[in-house]
């Protein structure tokens, strides 16, 4: 048997096999990333140093929060050309994590849920981070935006606001932590803006 | 350059002796100053090449910029938008935004339901092809700088519902992120 019958292929087997190889390779390294949907864990950190704001015969406070987001997508990876590649979506319910952060910030200014006082509507319709390109790092930008009405148990809107919120630093990857990072840092700063209103405190005061 | 009888040939000719005309040629072409051409054709390659180059580079940067212009209406007007970063502006108005930047709007006003409108940025394939002529080098100057980049509308126009006789404040989206959503009876938008 000479070397030809050996290799059956010929010589031209080699680069084919490497070509395969590298393909399967990069297949196998950008399939775990740019072109699968992400998922973030949104948890709010609320804010530090909150003084008591309410008095002892402040109304309780019911906080009604609806999602009028047209999608639930919060991001988008994008690739090295600055496409957006796939989607990144919340694990966590959005709108409770809102909730959550309006009821967490009125527990720590002295105010008490319970029915039959003022109601908060939170109408949440922006909550996105967005991933830009840059020479040699890129941007990551998440922004909230929220109406806001405070409504009297007598149904009159004392408070109707829409408050905007965001965040924004340089990222190195256009993945979920990143995006994660900003949009809670974003919500963060959408409730602080609220609670630092002093007509939306003082309209809470009132019944 | 050989350049004698040789060059006339018959229309027809075997392939066999296509070939060794064809190898004849190439082999004076080394013999007879060949180096030099083949030198001039290399350079000549390189400058054409790097023109290419330059000529292609960067285009979206140097033609349409990295800012783009967008109209904002309602419909009817007057209404108060609130952009992404808080601001807020009466309609109609022109803003000038980072081309590779989404917009977010929220339309209100008194006695109309609120409506959001998004417009989306996205890549301009046509400039990221030529872009990659060069090595891609171009294009990662303009991905960088945004310019590579368009809206999807240059013009939002957004219808407001009075809220009277409408059940509920709903606002409603035009233009999803993702995936594309079909326009709703409340808002339009258009070029």
């Amino acid at each position: 048997m000479n070397s030809k019958n050996a290799d059956p292929a010929g010589p031209a087997s080699a680069p084919i096999r490497v070509a395969i190889t590298a393909l399967l390779a990069v297949t196998l390294l950008l399939g775990g990333c740019a072109f699968t949907t992400g998922h973030v864990d949104l948890a709010y950190q609320p804010t530090t140093e909150a003084t008591k704001l309410a008095t002892p015969d402040s109304p309780h406070v019911t906080v009604v929060v609806t999602d009028k987001r047209p999608t639930q997508v919060v991001s988008q990876k994008i690739n090295g050309f600055g496409m957006k590649t796939a989607d990144i979506v919340s694990n966590s319910d959005v709108p409770a994590t809102l909730k959550s952060a309006f009821e967490t910030e009125l527990n720590s200014r002295g105010f008490s849920e319970g029915a039959g006082g003022n109601v908060i509507l939170v109408s949440l319709s922006n909550f996105q981070n967005q991933f830009t390109l840059g020479f040699f790092s890129g941007e990551a930008t998440a922004a909230i935006g929220m109406q806001v009405t405070v409504k009297h148990p007598d149904g009159s809107v004392v408070y109707d606001k829409y408050v905007t919120g965001d965040s924004k630093d340089w990222v190195e990857i256009a993945g979920e932590d990143n995006a994660g990072r900003q949009l809670n840092a974003a919500m963060q700063d959408g409730v602080s803006k609220v609670f630092s209103d002093s007509a939306f405190i003082d309209s809470l005061r009132k019944a | 350059m050989v350049a004698d009888a040789d060059d006339r040939l018959p229309a027809f000719l075997p392939l066999a002796e296509t070939q060794d005309i064809f190898h004849h040629r190439c082999i004076n072409f080394g013999r007879n100053g060949g180096q030099i051409d083949m030198k001039l054709a290399r350079m000549a390659a390189a400058f054409v090449f790097a023109v290419s180059s330059v000529s292609a580079c960067s285009c979206a940067l140097l033609f349409q910029g990295t800012i783009e212009e967008i109209n904002v209406a309602s419909d009817p007007p007057g209404a108060t938008v609130t952009l992404t970063d808080g601001e807020t502006k009466v309609t109609p108005f022109s803003i000038t935004v980072p081309r590779e930047k989404d917009l977010q709007f929220h339309f209100s006003k008194p006695g109309y339901q609120s409506v959001d409108l998004s417009d989306n940025s996205q890549v301009e394939p046509g400039f990221l092809i030529v872009d990659l002529v060069p090595l891609m080098l171009p294009w990662a100057i303009e991905a960088s700088a945004g310019a590579g980049f368009a809206h999807q509308q240059t013009s939002v126009t957004a219808h407001l519902d009075p809220e009277a006789g409408v059940a509920g404040d709903v606002p409603t989206k035009a233009i999803a992120p993702s995936p594309p959503a079909t326009p709703s009876p409340g808002a339009t938008t258009g070029e």
